[in-house]
């Protein structure tokens, strides 16, 4: 016995944003060679009174569009930006789709890993009996953290909600696992408010000398050479310890869907380890980086799209804010 | 590996003429040396040398040749 995906919808906001009104601020590329840098042409935007709460409740109304709502026995809510400091997405998306009342649900505080650990999460309530259908969410809306002039950031992120029923199933589809947590790098992908790791504007010096990303207090702030870093250590060993415990070989993956965190990153990475690029998702070009909404959006189009066909194994990997990554291999 | 061969890879990452590099080249005084060419460095330094620097090296890093302490001297 085990678990499975049933379906999975997404939901982007109405609201872009464009390369070329990027760089009417910035004057430093044309909006081409934007897109040649980051492989990203436009963003969603979440429209100044849309929450991640609002896009959550989007992608569950499309997912349930066909499907009993009142089977579902669990909500997970991975988000980051809640409606406000103790409100209980999960909680109140339970009473706005009209579900039961004798479910569990609660969100918890992930980002770019925030889709692999739904899946574990899923599948150890579904599993242990706790559940027997649950509704995963992704929502985030980075871009409202974001100053105005923060061109590279505004760049890079889009906004986002996805929504994966997951079943229980008599065969199992999602394998094992591979977690990790590292929390030393925090601060190199935070919003920060009184704790301010890298000093005023004037004395940071984030990397080469410079305070070339300087610190907004309360804003968004992006380590990105240090990330990028990061996953370089990370990643590669990733792939390599989920395929050997789930007793796997890199070609017996149909698929491999990383987290789309930007178009160069991905692309280096799959270099790196050794990926063909017939077997690799990456494509953001119509979303930008939308954080934990990245692998359900990528999963849904190879789906769409033929990339991927039902009973094909696809191997999942997320990483990023916290330090936080995992990864695991599905049968879609 | 050659120092020579060192600045044209280098300027081949950072899509730059190799003349303008140089031991003593001050990365931000490249012209259009902007955060996607300190990513060029990042995946340089870890395809051509295996290395992947650490927040903290990235801060120290000034010119070309803060980066080439990075690399074990045998590479040269």
């Amino acid at each position: 016995m085990g678990c499975k995906i049933k379906n999975i919808e997404y939901y982007l906001p109405v609201q872009t944003v464009d390369n070329h009104q990027l760089v009417s601020m910035a004057k430093t590329w044309t909006a081409e060679e934007l897109e040649q840098k980051v492989g990203i042409r436009e963003r969603h935007i979440a429209d100044e009174n849309e929450s991640a709460l609002d896009m959550a409740y989007e992608a569950s109304k499309k997912v349930l569009k066909s499907y009993d709502r009142k089977r579902i026995d669990f909500i997970l809510f991975c988000t980051q930006s809640t409606d406000s400091p103790i409100s209980i997405s999960a909680c109140v998306l339970q009473d706005m789709l009209g579900l039961r009342t004798d479910i569990g649900a609660f969100d918890f505080n992930l980002g770019c890993s925030g889709y692999i650990y739904g899946l574990a999460l899923a599948k150890a309530l579904i599993n242990s009996r706790m559940a027997k259908t649950v509704l995963l969410i992704t929502s985030e809306t980075y871009t409202k953290h974001i100053h105005e002039n923060d061109i590279g950031n505004r760049s890079i992120f889009g906004d986002g909600a996805t929504a994966t029923i997951l079943e229980k199933h008599e065969e199992e589809h999602i394998l094992d696992f591979i977690l990790g947590t590292d929390g030393s790098g925090w601060k190199d992908l935070v919003v920060s408010q009184e704790r301010v790791p890298y000093g005023p504007e004037e004395e940071t010096k984030i990397y080469f000398g410079e305070s070339d990303a300087f610190r907004r207090e309360n804003y968004f702030f992006m380590n990105g050479p240090a990330i990028f870093s990061f996953t370089l250590r990370a990643v590669p060993g990733l792939v390599e310890e989920t395929l050997k415990k789930n007793g796997l070989r890199e070609d017996e993956i149909d698929y491999y869907i990383f987290h789309q965190a930007n178009k160069y990153i991905i692309e280096h990475l799959r270099k790196k380890i050794g990926l063909p690029e017939n077997k690799f998702y990456n494509n953001i070009l119509l979303t930008g980086n939308t954080v934990s909404a990245t692998i359900p959006i990528a999963l849904k189009e190879s789906l769409d799209n033929h990339l991927i066909c039902p009973e094909n194994r696809v191997l999942l990997c997320g990483f990023g804010v916290g330090y936080s990554w995992g990864a695991t291999v599905i049968k879609i | 590996m050659k120092k020579s061969d060192f600045f044209r890879e280098l300027a081949k990452a950072l899509a730059i003429n190799a003349v303008l590099l140089n031991q003593e080249t001050i990365f931000k005084e490249l012209d259009n040396f902007d955060s996607f060419s300190i990513l060029a460095i990042v995946a340089f330094m870890d395809e051509k040398f295996g290395k992947q620097i650490s927040a903290g090296e990235l801060q120290k890093i000034i010119k070309v040749e803060d980066l080439m302490g990075l690399i074990d001297h045998d590479f040269f």
